[in-house]
């Protein structure tokens, strides 16, 4: 069975292939800022999966509709030949040697195939009757349609395209593919299932689907934080000290390649989610990426991203202490909790002592046949939240862009603070006990769990 | 818990055996990090896919077209053949020295069982604890991860060392049976051509009943099929006994073969093998939770199903070759003289160039006015084009006197979009001798950042159809508009 297909056609410049970008999770759809570069109609994939749901065909928009309507009322004898006659206004055109009407041969040929029609008009700028003309011609072809009010810099008139619209097109839906959620892909989508009956089905099944890949894609980059924060936090590089050279050079040189494993580790993460949510456009300037993003060790940014000193104190506490406990729990509570009290002020000793002197770096020496410096892991609970915060905002980042948008990447911060309220007290103690624990690396129960944890400090669509 | 859904990569890739399975997916792995893009010819895609378009359909089709033209035999890691061989034969030798003694000698039954079944067994034990202790900590590579890394050009990620943790001891463990089976091999060769006798001796237990009591706990795993040693034969195989034998006992000692075969098949050769397969299940786990977790089946997609969208500006190469035409032109502009060629002949701009060249000239309103889609009624233009029918605006072209109207000026909105049909009208007006200039309003006061991009939309239109462009605030192009008209009037008057 054929798969649905819908021609996304209208005026020049209104958003058609911001539509078609977002609607097919494609970021490479051409998007000009200038109106009548596309002159092709061109069709893109939404498939999730490897299987294909639907076909969206970007189209050049209408330039000449007043004289195609001309032609085709010239043609036509009564209304019952209207499809018929569009059909001989494109073989006509077909046969000429110079088609001066070829972007409406392309936008009209997917539509007379059996496309269905989606109607974009931009919802910002007023209602004119010129629109009429594109309108009729898309009624003479006789095939479903519907039209999408897209506010491209704001609603002001969208109450008047409503109004307009509802004339010619049984279903009319206000949308934006800049900044539409998943939900509001949804209601677009479930619209295109009310359009024509024999593709409800098979539009139901792509809206499932796409839910059903939504809901992976989010415990997939979940598991790839915790996998990334824990190979950030776990590791560790290590340089000989032959004897002529001096200890503190090499110290400064060890430094410098520990932060730059840490970056790399960091950077390799953040294609990893970028082709993940298949926005290649940022992955093909990977060489240079496109995030406005602070430093990693740029301390003075810490407070954005990770948790207030207050809280960071508590929750370390709370998680040696929740350490010590097992120890009690172990000696059948004959240690009179001693186990935990000792846990929580030793853990939470230290990470007072972190936040007042915070040292990225644990550079040891060992008396190993020579002498040998080892970098990392860092142990310091704040550096552990600071790049969870950043894995987590980076991923929100990306999971919420829409595939239309082309500006750069913008990270919202949105520091741990805010988002470790959105796990229970307990939950928060398991999360800092992993991360306490992630410089040792994690067990694959461990991940799991550090996995959950994350998803559930996800904001996406916030 | 999280629950990841069924992965119909893991069905893929875990239908065949531990090795190939890892292999496959490392393969894979590495295909997906190095970006390339299978080919999608119709050839190549008939035997997998059934539909329409001859594409893949689903992701094991799309994995099947990838094992079928970037997956080689030679992905597949098999260490050196020669390297089982070794250590076939290095168990043949140590079996041969333990019983490398002259025909007719007699050899210590401790030496065979402690280098084939407990040594071995010891071995198998403290592995089978270190798998169950510390199974899955990812901190340190395995031993032999840097040799095939180097060898395999491996990602050098953590996940990996995981993975081939499991598949390295379960290649120890192979090993370790192969030396095994080849003191087994020794041990039937000996025996068919020389007659092993063992004995025993013990500096503590000088009692051949607790020997025999000892050789009955050995025994146990085996009791059901083959029984332990008599009292009578382990009494016959004490050492200090041997020297004494009458024929009848040196027969006995002899027996004992089977008790040390036993043993070494359930001590030394059983704890490998069952080694073997949980190191094989331990891989096939990870390979399993690991590609359920990995984003690189996603990314696979997303990059073989990414369609490369048609630039529109570089389908648009003029030939360089034409001829240009002269058209009138009012002034000598950058713009005019790119409007000297017809629209196909146009040199194609990109849109950086747009970008960059904003050309707009300021107006000098003289002659007459004509309106496209001109909404604001308050601008005195003769005539408003573009909203009636196309009929409507031929007429008025038609009536058009070229003695009144040797120049227009065509006043537009600068929100309004320029379309082929102002292309045409443009074009009509020029075959008549007009001389043509667009001017643009600024009638809506909406949003001051799309300005921009509805000045360079214009510019390209501009450009394309050869006309030169001004812009004005509506403000004072009513001013113009009504010092011109006031004008012509006092000339009539």
């Amino acid at each position: 069975m054929n798969l649905p297909e819908f021609a996304v056609v209208g005026h020049p410049n209104k958003g058609k292939s911001s539509i078609v970008s977002t609607l097919t999770r494609q970021d490479d759809v051409s998007i000009s800022e200038i109106s009548g570069t596309t002159t092709r109609s061109q069709s893109f994939t939404c498939s999730v999966d490897g299987q294909p749901l639907y076909h969206l065909i970007d189209t050049p928009g209408f330039q000449r509709p007043r004289q195609v309507l001309a032609w085709l009322e010239q043609h036509a004898d009564n209304a019952s030949q209207r499809a018929e006659t569009v059909k001989a206004f494109l073989a006509e055109q077909a046969s000429q040697e110079s088609n001066r009407f070829q972007d409406e041969t392309e936008l009209l040929t997917p539509v007379m195939q059996g496309a269905g029609i989606i109607y974009v008009v931009d919802g910002s700028l007023p209602y004119s009757p010129e629109y009429e003309a594109e309108m009729s011609v898309l009624q003479w072809t006789g095939q479903p349609r519907m039209a999408l009010i897209n506010p491209i810099s704001g609603a002001d008139y969208v109450p008047q395209w409503q109004s307009a619209l509802s004339q010619f097109f049984s279903i009319v839906r206000v949308f934006d593919p800049m900044s539409a959620n998943d939900e509001k892909k949804r209601a677009v989508l479930s619209a295109f299932a009310e359009l024509y009956e024999p593709w409800r089905h098979q539009l139901e099944q792509a809206l499932q689907h796409l839910e059903d890949h939504s809901n992976k894609l989010e415990a997939q980059s979940a598991y790839l934080i915790a996998e990334s924060l824990g190979r950030i936090l776990s590791e560790t590089r290590q340089i000989k000290v032959p004897v002529q050279f001096t200890e503190s050079l090499l110290k400064q040189q060890l430094a410098t390649q520990y932060q730059k494993t840490l970056r790399e580790h960091e950077e390799h993460f953040r294609q990893q989610i970028q082709a993940m949510y298949a926005l290649t456009q940022l992955q093909t300037d990977a060489g240079q990426l496109q995030a406005d993003f602070p430093d990693m060790f740029d301390q003075s940014t810490w407070y954005i991203f990770g948790l207030d000193r207050k809280k960071l104190i508590a929750l370390s506490a709370a998680a040696g202490a929740a350490s010590g406990a097992i120890i009690d729990a172990g000696v059948g509570g004959a240690s009179l909790m001693t186990g935990a009290l000792t846990g929580g002020i030793v853990t939470g000793l230290a990470s007072l002592a972190a936040t007042r002197k915070t040292d990225a770096l644990n550079i040891k020496g060992v008396p190993l046949a020579g002498k040998m410096l080892t970098a990392g892991p860092v142990k310091d609970t704040g550096f552990a939240f600071v790049i969870l915060g950043r894995l987590l905002d980076f991923a929100d980042a990306v999971g919420s862009r829409n595939h239309a948008q082309r500006q750069l990447l913008n990270v919202q911060e949105r520091g741990m603070t805010h988002r470790t309220k959105l796990l229970s007290k307990t939950q928060q103690v398991q999360l800092t006990r992993l991360l306490l624990k992630g410089q040792k690396g994690l067990s694959q129960k461990e991940m799991t769990l550090l996995a959950d944890l994350i998803r559930a400090l996800r904001l996406v669509d916030e | 818990m999280s629950h990841l859904p069924d992965s119909e990569a893991s069905e893929f890739f875990l239908k065949r055996s531990a090795s190939f399975s890892l292999f496959l997916w490392l393969s894979f792995c590495r295909f997906v990090e190095q970006g390339k893009v299978l080919s999608l010819n119709s050839q190549a895609c008939s035997d997998i896919s059934s539909s329409v378009s001859g594409t893949p359909t689903s992701l094991q089709q799309w994995l099947t077209l990838w094992q079928q033209q970037a997956f080689r035999p030679q992905h597949l890691i098999r260490l050196p053949w020669w390297l089982w061989g070794v250590c076939l034969i290095t168990g043949a030798v140590t079996m041969s020295g333990v019983l490398a003694v002259q025909a007719g000698g007699i050899i210590n039954i401790w030496l065979p069982l402690f280098l084939f079944a407990f040594f071995p067994c010891l071995l198998s034990l403290l592995t089978a604890v270190s798998a169950a202790s510390s199974p899955e900590k990812p901190r340190h590579p395995p031993l032999g991860y840097h040799w095939l890394a180097e060898r395999y050009q491996l990602p050098d990620f953590q996940p990996n060392h995981l993975l081939l943790r499991p598949w390295l001891a379960r290649q120890l463990q192979q090993g370790a049976s192969l030396m095994v089976l080849g003191g087994l091999i020794a041990f039937f060769v000996f025996a068919t051509f020389q007659e092993i006798r063992f004995y025993w001796s013990s500096t503590f237990i000088q009692n051949y009943e607790t020997m025999a009591a000892i050789f009955h706990w050995i025994a146990l795993p085996w009791q059901l099929w083959l029984e332990a040693p008599a009292l009578s034969v382990v009494e016959a195989s004490q050492f200090s006994v041997q020297p004494f034998a009458e024929p009848g006992q040196t027969e006995q000692s002899s027996e004992l073969w089977s008790f040390v075969v036993a043993a070494v098949l359930t001590y030394g050769l059983l704890p490998r093998l069952l080694l073997m397969a949980l190191f094989n299940y331990q891989l096939k786990s990870r390979l399993g939770r690991a590609i359920q977790t990995s984003v690189v089946p996603e990314q696979f997609l997303n990059h073989q199903q990414h369609t490369v969208s048609i630039d529109p500006l570089q389908q648009e190469e003029a030939p360089e070759d034409q001829p240009q035409d002269t058209m009138p032109v009012a002034t000598k502009t950058e713009t005019e003289e790119k409007a000297t060629k017809r629209p196909d002949q146009q040199e194609p701009q990109t849109e950086t160039e747009i970008k960059s060249q904003p050309r707009i000239q300021e107006p000098a309103l003289t002659g007459y006015q004509v309106g496209w889609r001109l909404s604001e009624t308050e601008i005195p233009v003769r005539h408003n084009l573009g909203l009636a029918s196309w009929q409507a605006d031929e007429d008025w072209l038609n009536q058009l006197s070229t003695v009144e109207t040797e120049a227009i000026a065509l006043i537009a909105d600068l929100w309004q979009i320029p379309t082929g049909e102002l292309a045409d009208i443009a074009e009509q007006l020029r075959d008549k001798g007009v001389t043509l200039r667009l001017i643009l309003i600024n009638a809506q006061n909406i949003a001051a950042e799309r300005t921009d991009v509805q000045l360079k939309t214009w510019q390209f239109f501009a450009d394309r159809h050869q006309l030169p462009l001004e812009q004005s605030s509506k403000h004072d192009l009513m001013a113009s508009l009504t010092h011109d008209t006031e004008r012509s009037e006092g000339k009539n008057g």
